[in-house]
């Protein structure tokens, strides 16, 4: 299709939408490109969607379609049908093809698309990435996190930014500080400045600019546009003068105001496409809400039961750091397509807890220090997944995680529902978490549970009671964006093969595809007068220190679970023990309120009735630094047996 | 390493019947040298009596207690090439010392303390809890239903009967004599003499007397040879009421008449009544009389005493019609006399009984 056709599509397209949320046809939101069609038209003349991936925006329609995307399909995600490109799940901003991505939050498509383009260049695939900006979008760290590394790992990514002069509804000049051109220059990537308006020289400047990225490297291109209406929905305060004068100044209403037979034309076969598809899409039916789930069931064979993952007596005499590392190097040898990524990776470093230590000597660059930027690290690892590859990113501290939390939880936790089921991201973010260390308040915290209700996200953890390798090696090879917590008091410990004192090891199934059994041990075979104890993590030895103490000295019983995928659906064996023993205490060493012990316990309050629970967990305050201010606020042996006994004492409600 | 400097010192499987055996006694002792293929330990299963070797050379640490069931594959001990096992690696003393009960809970271990019970009993559990303990007193009380305590003396026999049964090899011979004869004898010289003389008695008179001329009967079986004692030292062995068997001595038993013979007996059975028998009446002699007559048994096949070659054994009459017979029994070292020796000595002794020599006295 003709570049001035494709325009007039674009903008009797916008146009439609624009009328419908008007005339209230339409709910939820859209964000229209009028005014800025050449933009998209003229470099995507020179794009070719079986090679090149697009990282789009909110502002994302008109880069669809020039990017070859139906207008039926598009128009039939933002009506909530079926025949949606995604289905309805995704609607205006969350467009997919496969090849094209476009999602809401401004800037954050950036790092994944560097990461995507460092698969292009790794796997020597053809094509280019290309990152679509918006000048408001200059105001997001992130940006300067993405192009510090673009430019660093030398990837072929073209970078457009489209300046339409409008922060949604703030000028640029009161958003953006200094030169907008002397920001992308300073990170030493090539850039270029200028004013989108006649496409047709656009498209052969974008020629010179595409064919250099080819080449293998990075570019900007800033092109000045103006956006013709509102930042959403008649949300435009501009004054109208200035906005009519853009209207008089823009090229494709110039053409058609003054009669130009080819735009006329454009405009009429733009009309009947778009309003046969909307009249075709009446009978089409709304969106289902189908069987595309958060995850995608993990390829087989998957663990067969919490055996596989237990740790194993050949394992005692190794450091839980050496068998991590162990994993990584099988892991780097059997998947060619593994990137690992962190700070301070490399050798001869290797890794604050030295758990990459020797992998960049043996693996090269697909073992990468990083720039010190969380949220860059964490969406390069998620462009690299969506690209093909699988990546593991080590979190130095896992109270970091925060600044990658719009990484992990607007971005990899979504896409595969949200663009229904067209990716997966095979990517792990190890989180070296947790306290008794003495490292203070933003370096001592267990905040998985922050994201372990956020839907998309797998939380798994290890202890010492785990196998560091098979776990860390499912969790790698899960097809799914999984959140590996390591206590960094692990590292130096050597995983328990056998049992508590007094306690067997019980086998826990696979209750779902792809969850993570918990580890189960008894203490006795009668467990009407057992207490359930759940824990996780850094905790097991304080915890079976504890309630070995109790069993010698006061002879209770005791069903122990150390869970391994934290916000897995609760294990049946766990449900079957707690039904018996009606009394359940859980330890985590993040703070207790609103944390794992509050949802398992509500879970299990439906299915045990009269459930008597207690939660141990750190106290409600920031971790202080002092040893043993730190001691009073992280659990102790001593509060667990203390909430244990207090547990015993209440009688736990009689069946009928 | 630790693997290359100690070997472990395991209970074989001996037969696929028995999880277990008893541990008899260690040849070697805690901290000794030896060399590879000495014996370390004897252990009993229920088909036979086997000496473990050493399967290394070096020092034997850590032996675990004698006299008690071992568990096929349990630790008895290490052979180590160095007498301070903790040198080379300090892992090394936990690993080899005596398996037992890794923990007990607190009332398990005041009722283990209340009734003084062997924590090690418990060995094949990891954590010991009180229901596990009483449990075990369950199994004693039924065992102590029939079983009392040992006493020194008893425990001492016990051993002497183990090991003579264990280490000589014995022999056995009988002879019938007629029951009618004997007892005729017998009370015409209780009558003659105005004494109690009983067929068993008679017996031990007739065995001192033989034994005068039977150098080999009072021998003492060595590797160096044979030890025959000049004297006639007869023992006589009593049924105690506790149940236990002693043997107390009579001393140049061939020098006294029958009367005075008996006489000697029945001091040593009311001493061993009333439990005043002395350690000299207990020590050395060089055969022994036996006898069940009273006890309604027809024949008695006794067990060499360590040290005799030879004891007779005598029973009740067995009656057929009207003939009764004696059966008259010698178990013999095989060592030291050969069966037909033996059998001449039975004999002799059988044709005394019958009065087929001269004196009485």
């Amino acid at each position: 299709m003709s570049m001035i056709k494709k325009m007039a599509e674009i903008r009797y397209l916008e146009q439609t939408l624009l009328d419908m949320f008007s005339s209230g046809r339409l709910f939820g939101t859209t964000h229209t490109c009028i005014g800025q069609e050449a933009c998209a038209c003229a470099l995507y003349s020179h794009l070719d969607p079986a090679k090149d991936l697009i990282f789009s925006h909110h502002r994302c329609h008109g880069h669809f379609l020039a990017f070859g995307g139906s207008p039926e399909d598009l128009l039939a995600e933002v009506l909530g049908k079926q025949t949606g490109v995604c289905a309805g799940r995704g609607g205006s901003q969350h467009l997919c093809n496969g090849a094209f991505f476009s999602q809401g939050v401004q800037g954050q498509s950036f790092p994944i698309a560097v990461g995507a383009a460092y698969w292009k260049k790794q796997r020597r695939e053809p094509g280019i990435v290309v990152a679509h900006l918006g000048d408001g979008t200059l105001g997001q760290g992130i940006v300067y996190e993405s192009l510090n590394m673009a430019s660093l790992l030398s990837v072929p990514l073209l970078v457009v930014m489209e300046n339409n002069g409008m922060a949604q509804s703030t000028e640029t000049i009161h958003t953006t500080a200094g030169s907008i051109i002397e920001r992308f220059a300073a990170f030493g990537i090539g850039t270029d400045r200028r004013k989108a308006d006649d496409p047709f020289e656009l498209e052969s400047h974008l020629k010179e600019v595409v064919d250099f990225v080819r080449t293998g490297r990075p570019f900007v291109q800033v092109l000045d546009t103006f956006r013709l209406m509102a930042h959403s929905k008649g949300d435009d305060d501009r004054p109208a003068e200035v906005v009519n004068c853009a209207w008089g100044e823009d090229w494709l209403e110039r053409r058609r105001r003054q009669g130009d037979p080819a735009v006329l034309e454009a405009f009429r076969e733009a009309k009947n496409r778009i309003d046969s598809a909307m009249h075709g899409l009446e009978s089409v039916p709304p969106a289902k809400m189908g069987a595309v789930d958060v995850f995608v069931p993990p390829p087989a064979p998957w663990l067969s039961s919490s055996v596989d993952i237990a740790a194993r007596p050949d394992q005692s005499a190794t450091r839980v750091n050496k068998l991590l590392n162990s994993a990584l190097d099988h892991l780097l040898e059997t998947d060619d397509s593994l990137q690992i990524l962190g700070e301070d990776l490399v050798d001869p470093y290797g890794g604050a807890f030295k758990v990459t230590r020797g992998l960049s000597t043996k693996y090269g660059d697909r073992v990468m220090s990083t720039p010190i930027s969380e949220a860059a690290i964490v969406g390069f690892a998620n462009g690299w997944s969506l690209a093909g590859g699988t990546a593991v990113v080590e979190i130095m501290f896992g109270d970091f995680a925060t600044l990658a939390a719009e990484q992990l939880i607007n971005q990899a936790a979504k896409m595969h529902f949200m663009y229904n089921g067209q990716v997966n991201l095979a990517m792990t973010v190890r989180l070296v978490s947790g306290g008794y260390r003495g490292y203070g308040a933003t370096h001592s915290q267990s905040l998985e549970k922050i994201f372990c209700g956020i839907p998309g996200l797998k939380v798994v953890a290890l202890s010492r009671r785990h196998d560091p390798v098979r776990l860390l090696a499912a969790a790698v090879r899960d097809p799914n964006p999984v959140i590996f917590v390591e206590n960094k008091t692990l590292y130096s410990q050597f995983p328990a093969a056998e049992p508590p004192l007094g306690f067997t090891f019980h086998e826990c199934g696979v209750a779902n595809a792809g969850s993570y059994p918990p580890l189960f041990y008894r203490s006795s075979e009668k467990t009407r007068d057992a207490i359930t104890v759940v824990t996780y993590g850094g905790l097991t030895e304080l915890v079976e220190t504890a309630l070995v103490e109790l069993i010698l000295q006061e002879e209770m019983d005791f069903d122990y679970f150390v869970l391994t995928g934290l916000n897995d659906r609760i294990a049946p064996e766990l449900a079957a023990s707690v039904r018996k023993t009606r009394r359940i205490l859980v330890v985590e060493e993040g703070s207790f309120p609103f944390g794992i012990g509050s949802e398992i316990v509500a879970q299990l309050a439906g299915t045990a009735p009269g459930l008597k629970a207690a939660r141990v967990g750190a106290l409600s305050v920031p971790i202080p630094g002092a040893r043993h201010l730190e001691e009073d606020v992280l659990p102790s042996a001593t509060r667990i047996r203390e909430a244990v006994l207090a547990l015993a004492h209440q009688a736990a409600a009689s069946v009928s | 390493m630790a693997e290359s400097t100690t070997t472990r010192v395991e209970v074989p499987r001996l037969n696929t019947n028995d999880d277990s055996a008893f541990l008899i006694e260690w040849v070697a002792s805690a901290g000794q040298k030896v060399k590879q293929g000495d014996v370390l330990c004897v252990i009993e299963t229920s088909k036979a009596t086997v000496e473990i070797e050493s399967p290394a050379s070096g020092f034997l640490l850590s032996p675990v207690p004698a006299q008690r069931e071992v568990k096929v594959g349990e630790l008895l001990a290490v052979v180590s090439a160095s007498l301070q096992p903790g040198g080379s690696d300090a892992m090394e003393p936990e690993a080899v010392s005596a398996p037992q009960a890794t923990g007990f809970t607190q009332k398990a271990l005041a009722l283990v303390n209340r009734h003084n019970l062997d924590k090690t009993v418990f060995r094949h559990l990891a954590l010991v809890r009180e229901a596990d303990v009483a449990e075990y007193l369950r199994t004693l009380d039924e065992k102590s239903a029939q079983v009392t305590p040992l006493n020194p003396v008893q425990l001492r026999a016990a051993r002497v009967l183990t090991r003579s049964k264990q280490t000589v090899p014995h022999s056995y011979l009988s002879r019938f004599l007629p029951a009618d004869a004997i007892d005729e004898l017998v009370s015409g010289i209780a009558g003659k003499e105005g004494a109690m003389v009983s067929v068993s008695d008679w017996l031990a008179w007739s065995v001192a007397r033989e034994l005068r001329n039977r150098p080999k009967a009072r021998a003492t079986w060595s590797e160096q040879g044979l030890v025959i004692h000049p004297d006639v030292s007869l023992c006589v062995a009593i049924n105690q009421s506790d149940g236990t068997v002693v043997a107390p001595v009579i001393r140049n038993a061939d020098s006294l008449d029958v009367v005075a013979f008996s006489g000697a007996i029945r001091k040593l059975q009311m001493k061993s009544l009333r439990g005043r028998l002395e350690p000299e009446d207990l020590s050395g002699g060089n055969c022994t009389v036996t006898s069940l007559i009273g006890s309604g048994v027809h024949q008695v096949i006794p067990i060499i005493y360590p040290g005799q070659s030879i004891i007779f054994g005598i029973a009740d009459a067995w009656r057929i019609g009207e003939n009764g017979y004696y059966t008259l029994t010698a178990s013999f070292d095989h060592r030291v006399l050969n069966g037909a020796e033996a059998g001449e000595i039975l004999g002799s002794v059988a044709e005394r009984m019958l009065g087929k020599h001269e004196e009485h006295g």
